[in-house]
């Protein structure tokens, strides 16, 4: 099918691939199995095919360019698609055109071009160019003139600043064929608009804050766009250990700009970035991106485990989650899959056991395969998503082979000999109902097994990058004992995760004393005075807060001096800039600013404030209370 | 199992909508609209003046 399309495709024939009683995701799978490049669409409830259906799947339908119906089949013969396509595309009159962009040209005609080809003889007078100024039924028609091999132009003149141009083309063929383009003028039409442009190009960009400093370096992605055009887009950065640069973004087929730094990214580093665009109008106009200030990414150490617990019963996720903070593995749980799963160095994801389990889709599949092929610890547990459910590219690179559905019959669980598991048993009294019986390909480990019937539900397997643990028991339904714990079983998959031996949790900026008690999250900012006069000793001290019993790692930290609307940001008091601090619970201080004396010839201020606060991690809302101090001065 | 009774259910649904079918060679197909795989709506009459190839096809 989609060789036919390549091959067909610039011949003014569409395909499309329709799957009759198929949702949007198997759709995707479709889409992405075949790498059809034709819109692939969903018949979810056989609608459509009920219309055209006399015979089995699959069916084809031809229709020609006007929708009447000229051929249908089931099964598939390319040659006999080919003959269809060919006879009913080949005598069709054809028009090729790029439509006109906006101009601020106001003093000469504007020349639209095209071109056109027919499977018969062309009628000169027929063809034409229809315009006019208010997007309604009446135009002015202009004969096209033909300017060498199958180029046709037209005219419209010069229009003054402020006029939007409708218009569109006509074609016919002597062998009664005729077309319009757009092809259904003038119910749509083309359209540009002649203005004077002042405005620079609009630039949207999603912040990065918090990159792997072993994943670095990381894509800067923005949108730009501009009435007349879009002239250069640069991105401009400055990394805390290279001096301030600037790089021109490159626009990709999806027109998007990207850009990555030069700059290496060390555990620590922050990049203060922010975007620049010229457009290409007669002023040559600008924008920045933020418009003052910069954005701020900060290079980080990659967070432990994320805990993704999608099914609907609760029972193993949240298990999962505590046993490995017992093991002083920093880790966050979730209901969703989040944006940035890259942030993490492992990921465990709970799809529990049927009736209560998620089937996993194709779309959300591709979101962990790309993880894990980058170099992610994935380990997954379901009870049907081996054997039962579609096993799409990510569930293939666990190893999982000759798996079949099960029964309910999962009750005592063994370690195998030689492996992480060695040693351990478990009876097991989770959520047990037609459980994937599984084993582990080439390359893979089989490490846990029920004992009788004897079938395995865990395999292990060590990629050249990355690792997974496919588990067809929910690790939540084992039953510690004397003999085993579910904690030996964690420490077992964690080390196999290099969770074990890595630090818990990253590198704090700054280093922080031993905290102390305190009764409210949030910030305080205080000075030793509201007014200094010379000789006086002065300093600024934020004293963070964490009641606990939570602990909190990476949070933006923002300490903001306002001079009169002015803003001097903590730690480089510079137009933007922020920090990334870890919560353990207590009360830890930070040094604003370290003693002076306060110096003699400053005048006299007053109502100067700090602020200071803490966010959440994508700076949108406050965490915990906000702190402030007004202050001055006078001699 | 679960699959056989999922395909067998998918067979008989198109056996019997094989009764439903409307359109005949020469009729003029009536626009419609499906998502695509990306969830966007595609209409059939956004493709006028095109030969169009409506291959059909099943997952089962």
């Amino acid at each position: 099918m989609q060789t036919i399309f390549t091959d067909f495709e610039d011949q003014d024939v569409m395909v499309l691939s329709i799957g009759a009683g198929e949702n949007v995701d198997a759709c995707a799978y479709w889409q992405y199995k075949y790498q059809q490049t034709c819109p692939v669409l969903a018949d979810a409830n056989s609608a459509i095919y009920s219309q055209f259906g006399d015979g089995y799947v699959p069916y084809n339908v031809i229709l020609d360019d006007t929708m009447k119906v000229q051929h249908t089949n089931s099964g598939f013969s390319a040659n006999q698609i080919r003959t269809k396509l060919t006879t009913y595309s080949t005598p069709l009159v054809k028009i090729l055109h790029d439509p006109m962009p906006n101009t601020e040209n106001t003093s000469s005609a504007y020349t639209v071009s095209c071109d056109i080809t027919s499977g018969g003889n062309l009628i000169p007078a027929s063809l034409k160019l229809f315009w006019n100024t208010n997007g309604g039924g009446s135009f002015t028609q202009v004969v096209l003139s033909a300017a060498g091999g199958n180029t046709y132009t037209g005219s419209i003149p010069a229009q003054s600043a402020g006029t939007t141009v409708y218009y569109y083309l006509h074609g016919e063929a002597d062998n009664g064929k005729q077309r319009n383009e757009p092809m259904d003028a003038p119910d749509s039409l083309h359209s540009f608009d002649v203005l004077i442009d002042t405005a620079g190009p609009v630039i949207t960009h999603e912040p990065l804050t918090r990159w792997r400093a072993d994943m670095w370096s990381p894509t800067f992605v923005a949108q730009v766009v501009d009435q007349i055009g879009v002239g250069t887009v640069t991105m401009v950065y400055k990394h805390n250990t290279c001096p301030q640069e600037s790089t021109v973004m490159t626009l990709g087929e999806d027109g998007l700009y990207t850009a990555t730094l030069e700059c290496p990214g060390n555990v620590g580093d922050t990049v203060l970035y922010w975007f620049e665009a010229v457009d290409t109008s007669i002023a040559g106009n600008t924008s920045r991106l933020p418009e003052t200030g910069s954005y701020t990414l900060t290079a980080i150490e990659p967070l432990p485990a994320l805990i993704i617990d999608l099914d609907g019963n609760t029972n193993s996720g949240p298990v999962i989650n505590s046993q490995l903070q017992s093991l002083g593995i920093a880790s966050e749980y979730v209901t969703q899959i989040p944006d940035f799963p890259a942030l993490y160095s492992s990921v465990w994801i709970c799809l529990g056991v049927a009736p209560n389990n998620h089937v996993m889709g194709f779309i959300e599949s591709q979101i962990f395969y790309e993880y894990l092929t980058d170099g992610g610890y994935v380990y997954m547990e379901g009870g049907n998503c081996w054997a039962n459910d579609t096993r799409f590219p990510f569930m293939l690179e666990f190893s999982i082979g000759n798996t079949s559905t099960g029964s309910g019959n999962v009750a005592t669980v063994n370690g195998l000999a030689g492996t992480m598991t060695d040693g351990l048993t478990f009876q097991y009294t989770g959520d047990n109902q037609n459980m994937d019986n599984i084993r582990a390909k080439s390359g893979a480990t089989l490490v846990l097994e029920n004992a009788s019937p004897q079938f395995g539900v865990a395999v292990a397997k060590q990629d050249n990058s990355y690792k997974t643990i496919g588990s067809s028991i929910e690790l939540g339904g084992l039953t510690d004992s004397s003999l085993s714990t579910k904690a030996e079983l964690l420490t077992a998959y964690a080390t196999f995760f290099d969770l074990m031996s890595a630090s818990p949790t990253p590198t704090p900026i700054p280093p922080t004393p031993t905290p102390s008690a305190c009764s409210q999250l949030g910030v305080t900012i205080t000075m030793p005075s509201h007014l200094f006069n010379t000789g006086d000793t002065c300093s600024c001290t934020a004293e963070i807060c964490n009641p606990g019993p939570d602990t909190y790692t990476q949070v933006p930290l923002f300490i903001v001096l306002d001079v009169y609307g002015s803003y001097f940001f903590y730690p480089s008091f510079g137009a933007f800039d922020q920090t990334l601090i870890d919560l353990p619970v207590g009360s830890q201080p930070i040094a604003v600013l370290p003693e002076f004396q306060w110096p003699a010839g400053t005048g006299a201020a007053e109502q100067i404030w700090w602020y200071a606060a803490m966010t959440d991690a994508n700076v949108t809302t406050l965490f915990g209370a906000l702190g402030s101090w007004e202050f001055g001065w006078a001699e | 199992m679960k699959r056989l009774l999922l395909g067998a259910f998918l067979a008989m649904m198109l056996t019997s909508s094989a009764a439903l079918g409307v359109y005949q060679l020469g009729d003029t197909v009536a626009d419609f609209t499906l998502n695509d795989h990306l969830g966007n709506p595609v209409s059939l009459y956004d493709f006028y003046g095109k030969v169009i190839w409506i291959a059909l096809w099943t997952s089962t």
